[in-house]
C-alpha cells in the first residue's frame, strides 16, 4: 500500500518533468503528449487516494500490511546486472564468447554445480543459436576480440 | 487476380509454412509444459525469428505457439499439479487427481483432444467471422480510430491488472512512449533527449521481449536458488486414440466448452485464464455428477482445456479485423503482424489476402497437429517439466539478447530490450501489468493520428462532433461500460463477501 503511494509520487514528478520538456515542442506537437501527462497525473492521484483508502480501511480492520522485503530483490538485481555485464561485454568479446560466460556465471548464481549440467545446457543453447540465427536467418551477430 | 482455396492450400502445405508449423507446435507444447513460462512469454521471444521468414509462415509459427502454449500448459498442470500456464489452472484440480489415481494418461488424452476440438472450432470460426466483420473498419475515420485504440487500452487495462487505476497508467505509459521519435507532421523530435537512436522511436520487439520474457527471468530468478528437484508422475496408461466411451460422455462438455472460449476470446482483454475457470464451471453445473469435480472427473479437464484453446481463435478475430486484441498474448501478436508490414483491418482480407488466409487456414491445420503431437510427446514431456529455472533463465536470456539484436542488427535495440526488462519486472512486482504498455505503443501512433485529424476535422467543439458520428457514439458507450463494469463487479463482489 505505501509502495503504490510512493509510485504515485514518482509518476506525479516524472510527469511534470516530462511536461516542461513537452513545453519546449512546436504548437501541435505538444498537444496528444501533454494530454497523456495529464491524464497520467490525475490517474497517480487517483492512485495515491485510493491507496490511501485502503490503508485507512486496513488500520480500521486491524489488518497489517504486506511488506516486499529488500531481501526478495537481490537475486532479480543480481541477474539485470549480469544482463547488463552480458550486453556490454558483446562489442568486445563477441556474442558467442560473452554468452558462454554469461550463462555459466548466471547457472554458479543460481545454483547450478554438476559440471554435465553446464556443460550439455551452454552448448545446447549456444548450438541451437548458432544454426538458427547464424546459419538460417544470417544474423550479423557482433564478432569481438575472441569470436 | 482472385485469390483461390487452392493457392491457399498449396501455400499451406509449402515446405516453410509446414515447417513453421512443426517448430511453432512442438516450441509451443514445451513452454507451455515449463512451469514460469507463458504463452505469451513464448511469442515475444520468438517475434524477432519470423522477421526473415515469408510472412504468412512467420504468422503462422506465432499462431501456432499461442495455441499449443496454452494447451502445453495443461501437462505440467497434470503431472506436476503446477500449471504450465495461467490457463491451466482449472485443469490442475481434476487433472492431478487423476494422475493421483494412476490416470495421467486419460488426463492428458483428454486435455489433448479437448484442447484439439477447442483449438479447431475456434479456428473455424476465426475463418468464417473475420472477413466479413473486418467490413467495419471501412466505415471508421480519424474519430472512430482514435475513440477504437482508447476502447482497447480501456478494455485491456480492466481486465489484466488487478486494479483499474494501476491497468489504466500502464496503458497510458505505453501511449507516451509512442509518441517517443520524430513527429511525422512537424518533423520534430520528441522526448528523444539528443540520442539518435530514439528517433525512429521506441522499438517494439525489443521492448516487447524485455516486458514478457526478460522480466520473466529475472522473478524466476527469484526462487531459483532454492528451487527443488521437481519429479514428475510416469504416465503409464497412455493410449493415442480417445475410446467411443470418452467420446460419448465428453461430446457436449466440449462443445459447450468451445463455444464459451470463442466469446470470452473475442471480448478484448479477457483471456485463457478466464474462459478456462468458466469452461470448468459449466462443465460442473451441466454433469450429471458435479460431486466427482474435484477428484477426478474427466469433464473437469476437457471443460478448461476446451475453452482456453478456444480462446485463441476468438481473439484473433478481434484483432485481424480491428486492431483489438482479445488477449495479452494477441496483443504481442499484433506486434509480429506489425513487423511483417501488416495492418489489421481490410486490407489484410483484400491486399495481403493471402497471408491472411494462410495463417487461418494453416491454424486449422496447427490445430490438428497439436492433437497428433500432443499425445506423441506426452511421454517425454515429463522431462521436459523436470528442467529447472537454474538453467532456464540463463538460456533465456541469451535468446533474449540475440533476438533482439535479429531485428534491427543493432545493440541500441538489446539495450532497450534490458532497459524494459528491468522495467517490466518492476512494473510486475507492484501489480503493473505490461500488456496494456505493448498494446499502448503499438496503437499509440494510430491514435495521436485519429485524434490530431479529429480536432481539425471539428472545426470547433471536439464534443459535439464525435457525439454526432454514430459509431463514435458507440465506441463512447463502450469505453465507458469497459471502465464502469470492473468496478460495479468488485462492489458487488465486496457486497457479497460482507454479506
Amino acid at each position: 500500500m505505501q509502495s503504490d503511494r510512493i509510485i504515485a509520487v514518482i509518476i506525479v514528478a516524472f510527469s511534470l518533468w516530462l511536461y516542461g520538456v513537452a513545453d519546449e515542442f512546436p504548437k501541435g506537437t505538444d498537444t496528444f503528449p501533454k494530454l497523456l501527462l495529464v491524464t497520467l497525473i490525475f490517474l497517480a492521484t487517483l492512485l495515491f487516494a485510493q491507496s490511501l483508502r485502503r490503508q485507512r480501511e486496513s488500520v480500521h480492520a486491524g489488518e497489517k500490511s504486506e511488506k516486499v522485503s529488500a531481501r526478495n530483490f537481490v537475486p532479480p538485481a543480481i541477474t539485470f546486472l549480469g544482463c547488463v555485464a552480458f550486453v556490454a561485454l558483446v562489442p568486445v568479446l563477441g556474442y558467442f564468447t560473452s554468452g558462454v560466460l554469461f550463462s555459466a556465471a548466471m547457472m554458479f548464481y543460481l545454483g547450478a554445480r554438476r559440471m554435465r549440467t553446464f556443460l550439455i545446457s551452454i552448448a545446447g543453447v549456444m548450438l541451437f543459436i548458432y544454426i538458427l540465427f547464424i546459419m538460417q536467418l544470417r544474423v550479423p551477430v557482433p564478432h569481438g576480440l575472441l569470436f | 487476380m482472385e485469390l483461390t482455396l487452392l493457392q491457399v492450400i498449396k501455400h499451406v502445405f509449402s515446405f516453410q509454412c509446414l515447417i513453421a508449423m512443426a517448430i511453432g507446435v512442438v516450441g509451443g507444447i514445451v513452454v507451455g509444459a515449463l512451469p514460469g513460462l507463458t504463452a505469451t512469454m513464448g511469442v515475444a521471444l520468438l517475434v524477432p525469428v519470423t522477421f526473415g521468414m515469408d510472412p504468412a509462415a512467420g504468422i503462422l509459427m506465432l499462431m501456432a505457439i499461442y495455441t499449443s502454449a496454452i494447451y502445453g500448459g495443461s501437462m505440467s498442470a497434470i503431472l506436476l499439479h503446477t500449471p504450465g500456464t495461467p490457463a491451466s489452472a482449472a485443469t490442475a484440480i481434476d487433472g492431478y487427481a487423476l494422475t493421483q489415481q494412476g490416470q495421467a494418461g486419460t488426463a492428458i488424452r483428454v486435455s489433448t483432444y479437448s484442447s484439439m476440438v477447442g483449438g479447431l472450432i475456434s479456428s473455424f470460426f476465426l475463418l468464417l467471422l473475420a472477413p466479413p466483420l473486418s467490413m467495419i473498419s471501412l466505415k471508421f475515420g480519424p474519430p472512430e480510430y482514435f475513440l477504437l485504440a482508447l476502447f482497447g487500452l480501456s478494455v485491456i487495462s480492466s481486465l489484466t491488472s488487478g486494479s483499474l487505476v494501476k491497468g489504466l497508467i500502464s496503458a497510458v505509459f505505453g501511449l507516451l512512449l509512442g509518441t517517443i521519435g520524430v513527429d511525422v507532421n512537424t518533423g520534430f523530435p520528441r522526448f528523444t533527449f539528443g540520442i539518435t537512436s530514439l528517433e525512429s522511436g521506441v522499438s517494439l520487439v525489443p521492448a516487447m521481449i524485455g516486458l514478457f520474457s526478460l522480466s520473466q527471468v529475472f522473478i524466476m530468478s527469484e526462487t531459483a536458488r532454492e528451487e527443488k528437484h521437481r519429479e514428475a508422475n510416469a504416465i503409464r496408461d497412455w493410449r493415442f486414440f480417445p475410446s467411443l466411451s470418452e467420446i460419448k460422455a465428453l461430446k457436449n462438455t466440449v462443445l459447450r466448452s468451445s463455444i464459451i472460449g470463442v466469446i470470452i476470446g473475442m471480448l478484448p482483454g479477457a483471456g485463457g485464464d478466464i474462459a478456462s475457470w468458466v469452461g470448468y464451471n459449466e462443465a460442473k453445473r451441466f454433469s450429471k455428477h458435479p460431486e466427482k469435480f474435484g477428484h477426478g472427473a474427466i469433464e473437469g479437464v476437457a471443460g478448461p482445456e476446451a475453452a482456453n484453446n478456444a480462446v485463441t481463435g476468438g481473439a484473433l478475430i478481434p484483432l485481424f479485423t480491428l486492431g483489438i486484441p482479445g488477449s495479452a498474448t494477441a496483443a504481442v501478436l499484433l506486434g509480429g503482424l506489425m513487423i511483417h508490414g501488416l495492418i489489421p483491418g481490410r486490407e489484410l482480407f483484400t491486399k495481403y489476402a493471402e497471408i491472411t488466409y494462410t495463417a487461418m487456414v494453416g491454424f486449422i491445420f496447427a490445430n490438428i497437429f497439436i492433437g497428433i503431437a500432443g499425445m506423441l510427446l506426452a511421454r517425454y514431456v515429463t522431462y521436459v517439466t523436470r528442467v529447472p529455472a537454474r538453467v532456464l533463465a540463463p538460456s533465456i536470456v541469451a535468446l533474449c539478447v540475440i533476438g533482439s539484436f535479429a531485428i534491427g542488427n543493432n545493440m541500441f535495440d538489446v539495450w532497450t530490450m534490458v532497459f524494459f526488462g528491468g522495467v517490466g519486472y518492476l512494473m510486475r512486482k507492484y501489480g503493473f501489468h505490461p500488456a496494456p504498455v505493448v498494446l499502448g505503443l503499438i496503437l499509440g501512433p494510430m491514435a495521436e493520428l485519429g485524434f490530431r485529424q479529429s480536432l481539425l476535422l471539428a472545426k470547433g467543439s471536439i464534443v459535439s462532433y464525435y457525439l454526432s458520428r454514430p459509431i463514435s457514439v458507440v465506441l463512447l458507450v463502450l469505453i465507458v461500460a469497459s471502465l464502469i463494469s470492473p468496478v460495479i463487479l468488485e462492489r458487488r463482489m465486496q457486497a457479497k463477501a460482507n454479506a
